[in-house]
C-alpha cells in the first residue's frame, strides 16, 4: 500500500494506492494522526487507485471522524471503484461519509464547508 | 471443488491469502464479481480476527483455511481461531454504527461485515481447537 500526501490551498489530499487492510491501516492511521497534530483537518481521500478496503481501513476513518468535525474539518472521498464503495454500502457508511465521483466535486464539497 | 491453505499467524500474509481466495473463487460458477469480492472480504475479516485477537499475531502458530464449493453453496472453515472476545460476545455484529463512531472505535466492524455477507456464520470449539464456519449460498 502506498500513501501519498499533498497539501494545497489548506486541503490535505491523501492518495491511497493498493489494498487497505489490517496491516496498511496502521500506516494510514499514523498519517491521519500526524495531519490532525498539524491541524490539517480538511482531508480529501483520493481512492482512484484503492483496490480493496477491509474493516480495519474503515475503522481508521471512523475513529477520526468526530475529531475532524470538532476542528471544523471533514473527510471527502472520491474516485472509489465499485468494490470499495460496496464495502461502505454493506455497513451503511455511504450515508454517513461524504463520497463523490471526482476531484472537482470533492474540492467543491470541501470548499462549501 | 476443494482447496486448503495453512499460513502463519501474521497480518503480513493476508494479501497473499486474498490472492489465493480470488484465484480459487474465480472458478466458481454462479458467483458474480461483487459476491466474490464480498466473500473474500468476509474470509479476510475472519482471518484478521483469528490472527490479531485469537492468536496475538504469534508467528509460531498457524491458521488453517478449508474451502469446499458445490453447486449450492460455498463452505469455509478457519481454524484454530483462538478464543477471543468477539466469539464470546458476538453481539458486536449488531453494534450500531453511530455508537462505533461515537466511541471512536477502530475495531468492531469486521464481525458486522462477516454476518452481513455470509448466510451462515458459526463459531465452535472441538478438541481444544476453535473454528469459524461460514457458508454462502449460491442459489
Amino acid at each position: 500500500m502506498e500513501i501519498i500526501e499533498r497539501f494545497e490551498d489548506e486541503i490535505l489530499t491523501i492518495l491511497l494506492r493498493g489494498e487497505l487492510d489490517a496491516k496498511s491501516s496502521i500506516d494510514l492511521d499514523e498519517t491521519i494522526k500526524m495531519a490532525l497534530a498539524q491541524e490539517k483537518t480538511r482531508i480529501i481521500i483520493d481512492c482512484q487507485h484503492l483496490s480493496y478496503i477491509s474493516s480495519a481501513g474503515l475503522g481508521v476513518f471512523i475513529s477520526h471522524l468526530d475529531d475532524l468535525k470538532a476542528y471544523g474539518g471533514k473527510f471527502v472521498f472520491y474516485g472509489m471503484n465499485v468494490t470499495v464503495y460496496n464495502v461502505f454500502e454493506i455497513l451503511g457508511l455511504h450515508t454517513i461519509m461524504e463520497i463523490v465521483r471526482d476531484r472537482f466535486e470533492a474540492q467543491t464539497l470541501m470548499n462549501e464547508s | 471443488m476443494k482447496a486448503n491453505l495453512t499460513t502463519i499467524c501474521s497480518i503480513d500474509t493476508q494479501e497473499e491469502i486474498r490472492g489465493f481466495l480470488n484465484k480459487f473463487f474465480a472458478g466458481v460458477e454462479d458467483l458474480t464479481d461483487q459476491k466474490r469480492n464480498q466473500v473474500v472480504l468476509a474470509v479476510d475479516e475472519a482471518i484478521a480476527n483469528a490472527i490479531i485477537h485469537g492468536n496475538d499475531s504469534d508467528t509460531e502458530k498457524s491458521i488453517q483455511l478449508d474451502l469446499d464449493v458445490n453447486k449450492k453453496r460455498i463452505h469455509i472453515e478457519i481454524s484454530d481461531i483462538g478464543l477471543f472476545d468477539e466469539i464470546m460476545n458476538n453481539d458486536k455484529k449488531d453494534k450500531d454504527l453511530k455508537s462505533v463512531i461515537k466511541e471512536k472505535q477502530k475495531g468492531g466492524l469486521g464481525l458486522k461485515l462477516i454476518y452481513s455477507i455470509m448466510d451462515v456464520v458459526c463459531f465452535y470449539t472441538q478438541n481444544n481447537k476453535s473454528y469459524c464456519l461460514m457458508v454462502k449460498l449460491l442459489k
